[in-house]
């Protein structure tokens, strides 16, 4: 099995044997970076994340987002859903993501590990297409000054610490069958699993190290990685160039 | 062995291209680390360090093992995280699975198609 697949499947039984107290710590700094103004409620979400996090209980989305309500109580973009009713993108996406996660380590042997290759680096795209976007949004998030601290510039090495978790969440939403079918409808065909799988999607990522005209105050120029990232999918080569500054 | 260059954003220490598993153990302890090839043999299978390329030596002399210089510079990392950030075999994952998604061919890490044997 290549490398990163060994690298996956150890870090995934890593977190499966994790101890309660580890679980509780890494919850509370979570909760710490998730609580807006006037959080409350606290305790019983890190209870909650806690007892399903170490697979003591079944997450229960409903009860997330009732517990979520509370302590995140500054988030800047709202979701509609189909219903008509709008919620805080933030605390959706933690009741859809969490028991997702928590499934994806369950299955991880069964359903993830055995992924096609092409699935693997269609999760390695979109996850590089994510940051892209990330950092597009970056600026306007972070003029609000209660989100800064949450949406702060990103270097390479602010991404090393997660990406486990981030490589693992495009997996799981393949796996588990999570992503909608209708590939045809969906706004960024190019960047559906499906296609990948298929082989109608490739991706061709040239990876460089580029100066800026940024002076640092030893007079080294500021260094970035960059990520030039061309999609092939249907006779169209889609692009878009992800800088990753060291400092 | 001394670092040639080290700045704010990153360090580099020199190294030849490829390397025997003899020479990666004795290279990371070369920068002050304690490195054993049983330590190597239980990374490789954990994923963290990649598995050697084998390069036939010709008809009926065998093979040798080699490693690229960037899974060397991987081990030596590891090695340095592991020391002075105390971290766990399960936090060390983080390393070749950030290489592969963001270094890319530089990483070290190869493609999956690739390195798929």
């Amino acid at each position: 099995m290549p490398q990163v697949k060994r690298a996956m499947t150890t870090w995934v039984t890593s977190v499966k044997h994790a101890t309660t107290d580890r679980e509780r710590k890494e919850v509370r700094k979570g909760v710490e970076k998730l609580q807006g103004r006037g959080a409350s409620g606290k305790l019983a979400l890190i209870n909650e994340l806690t007892a399903t996090g170490a697979f003591q209980k079944e997450p229960d989305p409903d009860l997330l987002r009732y517990l979520l309500e509370p302590v995140v109580t500054d988030s800047p973009l709202r979701v509609t859903l189909d219903t008509g009713e709008t919620r805080s993108s933030d605390i959706e996406m933690l009741a859809t993501l969490y028991p997702l996660r928590l499934r994806a380590f369950r299955h991880y042997e069964q359903q993830i590990a055995g992924l096609p290759d092409a699935v693997w680096e269609w999760a390695r795209t979109l996850l590089l297409f994510a940051q892209y976007q990330g950092q597009r949004a970056q600026p306007v998030l972070a003029r609000n000054r209660r989100l800064a601290e949450r949406y702060h510039r990103l270097t390479i090495y602010d991404v090393l610490w997660g990406c486990c978790y981030d490589l693992l969440t495009p997996l799981s939403l393949a796996a588990l069958h999570q992503v909608p079918d209708q590939r045809r409808a969906d706004p960024l065909p190019f960047l559906h699993y499906q296609a990948w799988q298929v082989g109608e999607a490739t991706a061709r990522i040239n990876t460089t190290l580029v100066a800026s005209q940024l002076l640092l105050p030893d007079g080294d120029r500021l260094a970035y990685l960059r990520n030039e990232v061309g999609i092939a999918y249907q006779e169209h080569i889609y692009s878009f160039t992800l800088d990753l500054p060291f400092l | 062995m001394e670092t040639y260059l080290s700045t704010a954003q990153f360090s580099a220490v020199p190294v030849q291209p490829w390397h025997g598993k003899q020479e990666m153990v004795e290279a990371a302890r070369a920068h002050g680390y304690e490195a054993t090839e049983a330590l190597l043999d239980d990374w490789i299978k954990k994923g963290l360090v990649g598995r050697a390329e084998r390069v036939g030596l010709g008809r009926g002399r065998g093979s040798v093992a080699w490693w690229s210089s960037a899974q060397l510079t991987l081990f030596v990392e590891l090695l340095r995280a592991r020391k002075l950030g105390k971290l766990r075999i399960g936090q060390l994952c983080a390393f070749p699975v950030w290489r592969w998604v963001y270094w890319g061919e530089r990483g070290g890490v190869p493609c999956l198609k690739s390195s798929a044997r």
